[in-house]
């Protein structure tokens, strides 16, 4: 049976210039650091850019459900998005670094995903959600533009 | 791409940015503080985690000091702390050692009355516990599985699924608790119990079945869940051919599911199943369809992306999307529009073909290059399916040529067009006048070599010669040595091919005798005094025969010979004549993916290991030649004659992967069982294979080389030597066992036990057949040497191949049979021939050369293809032999 409980195969957040700010790998398909760093550089060369000054990447099996990984992209940002007004960049991102590998250890065990639900794991992380998010909608579509710009490589 | 920020923030310093591991290293002594400060605790556990996550490594020694400073920090009770806490330690518990030692911490905080600490505790639990231990755990986990908390249970169904790994046993005791917790509200708790219940009851094909029907019945309202079940029933129908319709509803039913996850799951595992009727297609293909329209690039791209490949096996049912995808060629998502067009030209017909080129020629502008390869590619397949549109194909891919590009694409390009005139004949004079014009201004020397190769061939055979010399004689006056080279060589093979303008040609070929380029005189020289020596027949062997060795291997025995200068002279029959299994002469161009695409991680990790041709770049036999030369044992054997391709022993999903060669040597073959072990708590020990051959008298055992030990994940090679007589060539199977010792090894230190029991595992029969002693070695004038060849001791035999259907796979399995190298482009059939004959030749180990002569026909019936086989050589035995690998 193909594999659907293993989502994530490696998640990571690059800068602008294609260098790692965070990454996890949950499967060992690559021998060191640098090959790992070797591949992210190859799919940040393919990455349409756009204005921010990170990029999210999940990956996942050829034979994944994107719309499953749409959703890890989803859950972790959502997540993250109460963390700053500004949204999610590198600063928000290296301050509240703690808060940031807290909440993808709460969205992903090992490949499988642990929770989905952002209130949930804003909540066992310990991030407090003031008032009312109202333009979540908008950080959703945001997303899934993004989510898009990994998805192609599975492809390949 | 989040636009999460607009600002410019090159000069911006950010935290952590010069962060050194060392002096991190040194701040972990506030752990020891006796008044232990949490915000300053959790900053230093930042900075750790961080330095992990940024890709810095640990040594052992270093891990485990912060591993046991850490440990200090389950005095303090404050809650984020002991978060932070629980992150560190799972994320060093894998490298540290003895991190077994904070079991007891962690069992107490099992049952600690923060739900935080129950299930971060069991998370870090599952990491260092090993089978023995755990069964004292057992109480615990199983109490967690079933605790009301989603964020326990999950944590403890999911840390059971990690321990499958490690105590399969004593995780399958847990089973009931696992059901109940099925019925847990939360829908993630449903998701992880039904993951785990699926693989505890997995090698069970009845309680699986019974599982997943006892289910689909049911409400799981996770999606998750639903996704899980949906290929679980994919698995039943696929794996138990099961004429119950109820696992087939249940995926259909989940076509009209709210949450798009899992409507889509569903529409995919449909198009995946291999006997979907095109009825049970169109209701998939349905929802598909309204994706593409969305306004989520992520849900177009799964659709199409989906469709696309169903277009490969079952074009027909994509058809009613047609409209939908012609609208994305012009989606803003590159990718998307890319899926669509290769989609479309799969689908497309002849009458709308030419339409489709069209509109695809409108947008070529705004692709990049690597886009254009991907539909270049799509274009060559439409040659094969539409041989009359040729036409427009060519000069389809004369605009690609034209158009500013990189080498790569413009190679890929004038590939495709050798592809369409190699296909199709008529299409020979528009592709040449085609490509004139492009070598008018052509920037890459490499093309215009090619091209000027392929006007010297194909020109003088075209109903006008003349009009294709001006342009060769234009590259002579007006580009570099190397192009004008090529152009000499061309217009000579205009004189030689084409007599009428013999004598134009050797005016033509004068003027170039004052060339200032050292090879262009010397190329006008040769020729001209062959021409008036009238010498046809050496002219023609210079101009026209190839090389009978492949290129690269003589590019590489060449190089080998200038590294290290030998007294004798260059001998160009030492070179080998084994062609790569990668060979663009096997013809199946169009189905091997393209180099350019970007590698799966998986290809790139294997290169280096078991797979010493790719990584390389030598010959596969000659890193086998030279890996065997580096043993002993063989080193008495002499020359390795051949060596075959990697048959696989077992599925590659078990957890012993083993695949063997077979190398056969003057008087001895020798097996190479290439073992990996893919149990993370195992080493196995003393590794060999036992062979018992079908026919004792024919081989006589010599020797084994085993595998003192094979860690997990590291492929290693044992061997069996037997001894043949000298001169035979015995045919026969043996049926064979890996033998080995297991020492059970602890996966969170490496550390194996002592002791270990012997144990056996069966893997698939191997066969010796006539193939494994037969090179691939080209035959540059083929029709002369089976004339050559005597009649009288030729070998004829006819069979039918059963069940292949088509011209091309005939030719695929005749190849794949015999090993043979195809010559004369006979490999090729013209498209949907229901006739041909297929040329091969090649070298007997004895060094005897062989050739075939396949004639086949599809059988009236359709079902199967008939095929006359003759092989001659100048020896009656290997002719009997060779037939025998049909008998």
């Amino acid at each position: 049976m193909s594999n659907f409980l293993y989502s994530v195969k490696y998640f990571f957040i690059l800068d602008n210039k294609g260098n790692r700010i965070i990454a996890k790998y949950y499967s060992n398909d690559f021998e060191n650091v640098n090959k790992q760093k070797a591949f992210e550089k190859r799919i940040f060369e393919k990455t349409a850019k756009a204005y921010s000054n990170v990029i999210i990447y999940v990956v996942g099996d050829r034979d994944q459900n994107e719309l499953a990984l749409l959703h890890v992209i989803n859950s972790f940002t959502e997540t993250l998005h109460s963390l700053s007004e500004n949204g999610i960049n590198k600063k928000t991102i290296l301050d509240n670094i703690n808060l940031t590998l807290l909440t993808l250890d709460e969205i992903i065990d090992e490949g499988i995903v642990l929770e989905s639900d952002p209130t949930v794991i804003a909540d066992r992380v310990g991030i407090r959600v003031e008032g009312e998010q109202d333009d979540l909608d908008q950080s959703i579509s945001q997303v899934i533009t993004s989510a898009n710009n990994f998805l192609k490589y599975l492809n390949k | 791409m989040g636009r999460f920020e607009k600002k410019d923030d090159d000069e911006y310093e950010y935290p952590f940015e010069h962060l050194d591991k060392g002096q991190v290293v040194q701040e972990k002594r506030v752990f020891n503080d006796t008044q232990i400060h949490p915000r300053k605790c959790s900053f230093v556990i930042s900075e750790f985690l961080y330095l992990l996550a940024r890709g810095d490594t640990f040594t052992k020694t270093e891990a485990t000091d912060v591993f046991f400073a850490a440990t200090k920090l389950f005095q303090s009770k404050d809650i984020p702390l002991r978060r932070m806490t629980y992150l560190l330690l799972k994320e060093f518990s894998t490298i540290s050692q003895d991190a077994i030692i904070v079991t007891s911490s962690l069992i107490k905080d099992m049952s600690h009355k923060i739900e935080l600490y129950r299930a971060n505790s069991i998370r870090i639990l599952c990491k260092i516990i090993d089978a023995s231990s755990l069964p004292q755990l057992e109480r615990h986990f199983k109490q967690s599985i079933v605790e009301k908390d989603p964020h326990v249970s999950s944590a403890a169904l999911v840390s059971s699924i990690h321990l499958l790994r490690v105590a399969p046993d004593t995780v399958k005791r847990w089973a009931n608790e696992v059901q109940e917790a099925i019925s847990n509200k939360s829908n993630m708790v449903q998701y992880h119990a039904l993951a785990l219940l699926h693989r505890i009851k997995q090698h069970d094909r009845l309680a699986v079945t019974k599982l997943v029907s006892s289910l689909i019945r049911g409400s799981l309202r996770s999606p998750y869940a639903q996704c899980y079940l949906i290929r679980c029933a994919v698995e039943v129908i696929e794996e138990t051919n099961t004429e119950d319709r109820t696992f087939y509803d249940y995926i259909e039913s989940c076509l009209r599911n709210r949450n798009e996850m899992v409507a889509y799951e569903a529409a995919r595992s449909i198009c995946s199943l291999k006997n979907a009727s095109l009825k049970e297609l169109t209701s998939a293909v349905g929802i598909l369809q309204l994706f593409l329209s969305s306004s989520k690039p992520t849900l177009r791209f799964a659709a199409v992306r989906t469709l696309n490949k169903l277009a490969q096996t079952n074009p027909l049912a994509v058809v009613p999307c047609n409209l939908d995808m012609e609208n994305l060629i012009s989606d803003s998502n590159r990718s998307i529009a890319t899926l669509a067009i290769t989609t479309l030209l799969k689908i497309g017909n002849e009458s709308n073909v030419e339409r489709l080129i069209k509109q695809i020629s409108n947008f070529l502008g705004d692709i990049n290059d690597e886009f254009k390869i991907v539909v270049v590619e799509s274009i060559t397949m439409l040659s094969v399916k539409f041989p009359k549109k040729f036409k427009h194909l060519i000069i389809f891919l004369n605009k690609i040529l034209r158009d500013e590009g990189s080498l790569q694409l413009k190679q890929t390009t004038l590939d495709a067009i050798l592809n369409v005139v190699n296909h199709i004949p008529e299409s020979k004079e528009i592709a040449l006048n085609e490509l004139c014009d492009f070598i008018e201004d052509c920037e890459y020397p490499d093309l215009s070599v090619q091209i000027l190769h392929l006007l010297g061939q194909e020109g003088p055979l075209t109903s006008s010669p003349s009009k294709y010399i001006r342009y060769i004689y234009n590259r002579i006056s007006l580009d570099s040595g190397t192009i004008r080279a090529a152009a000499v060589t061309s217009i000579a093979k205009f004189g030689l091919l084409y007599e009428p303008m013999r004598q134009k040609v050797v005016i033509l070929i004068q003027r170039c005798l004052l060339d200032e380029d050292d090879e262009v005189r010397d190329r006008a020289t040769l020729y001209l005094r062959l021409f008036k020596e009238d010498n046809i027949k050496l002219l023609g062997r210079i101009l026209l025969d190839d090389v009978h060795v492949p290129m690269l291997n003589l590019q590489r025995s060449l190089e080998t010979y200038l590294e290290s200068p030998a007294a004798e002279p260059f001998d160009i029959s030492k070179v080998s004549t084994v062609i790569e299994a990668h060979s663009p002469v096997l013809g199946d161009k169009g189905s091997s993916k393209p180099s350019s695409t970007a590698n799966t991680p998986k290809a790139m990790s294997l290169a280096g290991s078991d797979k010493p041709a790719a990584a390389t770049g030598q010959s596969a036999q000659e890193a086998y030649a030279a890996q065997l030369a580096a043993i002993s044992n063989f080193a008495t054997y002499g020359k390795l004659l051949k060596s075959s391709e990697l048959v696989e022993l077992t599925e590659t999903e078990t957890e012993y992967v083993v695949s063997c060669v077979k190398h056969v040597f003057q008087e001895h073959l020798v097996f190479q069982f290439n073992v990996t072990n893919t149990l993370n708590d195992q080493l196995l020990e003393n590794v060999y294979v036992k062979m018992v051959p079908s026919n004792s008298k024919l081989v006589k055992y010599e020797f084994h080389l085993l595998i003192e030990s094979l860690p997990y994940g590291e492929p290693h090679s044992c061997y069996v030597s037997v001894r043949i007589p000298p001169g035979a060539y015995p045919t026969l199977s043996f049926t064979n066992m890996l033998k080995f010792k297991v020492r059970e090894v602890d996966p969170s230190t490496g550390e194996p036990d002592e002791g270990g029991f012997d144990e056996q595992y069966n893997i698939e029969d191997l066969e010796v057949v006539p193939k494994d002693y037969m090179l691939r070695a080209v035959c540059p004038n083929f029709q002369e040497e089976w004339k050559r060849l005597p009649e009288d001791i030729q070998s004829i035999q006819t069979f039918g191949l059963v069940s292949i259907k088509n011209i091309d796979d005939a030719i695929k399995e005749i190849i794949k049979t015999l090993s043979m190298a195809p010559c004369e482009k006979s490999e090729v059939a013209q498209p949907k021939a229901n006739k041909h004959i297929l040329y091969l030749s090649g070298r007997f180990v004895n060094g005897t050369a062989v050739l075939t002569r396949a004639r086949m026909k599809i059988d009236g019936s359709g079902q199967s293809v008939d095929v006359e086989l003759t092989v001659k050589s100048e020896d009656e035995i290997i002719n009997e032999f060779v037939s025998s690998a049909f008998a």
